[in-house]
């Protein structure tokens, strides 16, 4: 080996990624004991190794800005961070959530179209067809009650539930085609109320009915006759 | 597509593998750190370009770093602004083996490069990085291996007598303060 292989081969020796084959450390070894020069030159190559451990160590010493490998995924890519496309994602879901719910809201809630025609002959319809569609829908307002059967009821006007001696009754109203008979009805269920059996004087403009358990007190308007039209 | 599926994954790995050890390169070439965000980026912009240039992922750091040499040197031309010390009479200086190992700063060392030539600057820095050969080097700068090992050998004792100066004067004039 010569000089010029041994500097060479010292070279190499002081890098890890640059290992020296097993059969050129030998003869490189020989070459260090023979010659003054080379031995020199490999002791201060030896000296200086401090000096490359520090500068390679600062030489790494360079921080890496946070959240920079992020920024260029997204430039690359043209995406948004993960982060706002989950805070995305679930802004736009609670935002279809919301609108949806109003839509729905405002939908259940929306005014209901009236026509003038409407107005002008809801007098004249009829609420409920029979006595039975009646009591099937106080049954649902918790009123558990049996409607008077001597009415016409295409004549009904109103079903209401109102407070008679501090109790929900009905009360029923029926008014004639020519608006000059009418008639409002209580029914009084015996189970709660015990009601006067006897009859009561015509000119009171009120009559009694006793049936079937029930008391049903009828307050009218116009005359008997007119009322008559009214009763079946 | 390509060797991990598609370009976006394979962007991906790029970015996640080689990010910091580009950055750091980017930012001991440039002494800047605007400078070395612009360039790493730079550098997975042209590679997401050239992608299939790539056949074997096992070169990706070497290719990747080429790119980056490459970016440098062009923004570099573009300025021709910069002044660096001759390296002319380096070789005949005396290299101080036996000085004290002077504890090495990372903006000191940052300063010491700054004064050298592209051309010595980059071999030193890939040389203490310590993850490539020297036959890396030489294939990133396209110059045969004996001019790798004759440059850095001048670059390193350039680097080493500036350090130790700077810490020779540290050392003075702390001194002088005490007195």
């Amino acid at each position: 080996m010569d000089c010029q292989d041994a500097r060479l081969l010292l070279a190499f020796s002081d890098r890890p990624s640059e290992k020296l084959d097993p059969a050129e450390i030998q003869p490189l070894q020989h070459h260090l004991e023979a010659c003054p020069d080379c031995a020199l030159a490999a002791e201060r190559q030896q000296a200086v190794r401090g000096f490359d451990l520090a500068i390679g160590s600062a030489m790494r010493d360079v921080p890496i800005p946070i959240g920079q490998p992020a920024m260029l995924k997204q430039q690359l890519f043209g995406e948004r961070p993960v982060l706002w496309k989950r805070w995305s994602v679930a802004s736009a879901a609670a935002a279809l959530i919301f609108a949806l719910t109003a839509s729905g809201v405002y939908y259940v809630n929306r005014p209901t179209v009236v026509t003038t025609n409407d107005l002008l002959t809801w007098p004249q319809q009829g609420i409920a067809s029979n006595a039975e569609d009646v009591d099937s829908f106080l049954e649902k307002q918790g009123l558990n009650v049996r409607s008077p059967r001597v009415f016409d009821y295409s004549l009904l006007r109103s079903v209401e539930i109102v407070e008679f001696q501090k109790r929900r009754v009905a009360k029923l109203t029926f008014i004639a085609n020519d608006e000059k008979v009418s008639a409002s009805v209580l029914v009084l269920p015996h189970r709660q109320f015990d009601a006067p059996n006897q009859d009561i004087q015509a000119n009171l403009s009120i009559r009694i009915i006793n049936e079937d358990g029930y008391t049903y007190a009828i307050y009218y308007q116009g005359r008997l006759d007119g009322l008559l039209r009214v009763l079946n | 597509m390509s060797w991990f599926g598609s370009n976006k994954t394979a962007v991906e790995a790029l970015v996640d593998g080689h990010y910091a050890a580009l950055y750091r390169y980017a930012y001991r070439l440039s002494g800047a750190t605007q400078a070395a965000e612009d360039l790493t980026q730079e550098v997975f912009l042209q590679a997401q370009k050239m992608l299939h240039q790539l056949r074997d992922p096992a070169n990706a750091k070497s290719w990747l770093f080429t790119i980056l040499r490459n970016a440098y040197l062009h923004r570099v031309r573009a300025e021709k602004s910069t002044r660096f010390v001759s390296l002319d009479g380096v070789a005949e200086v005396a290299d101080r083996g036996n000085a004290p190992v002077p504890i090495v700063d990372s903006a000191q060392l940052q300063a010491a490069l700054n004064q050298l030539p592209e051309v010595f600057r980059t071999p030193v820095i890939l040389y203490y990085f310590e993850d490539f050969s020297y036959k890396d080097i030489a294939e990133q700068m396209n110059v045969p291996l004996g001019t790798v090992m004759s440059r850095l050998a001048r670059a390193k004792m350039v680097l080493r007598q500036s350090l130790t100066e700077h810490a020779e004067v540290t050392t003075t004039t702390a001194h002088g303060e005490g007195i």
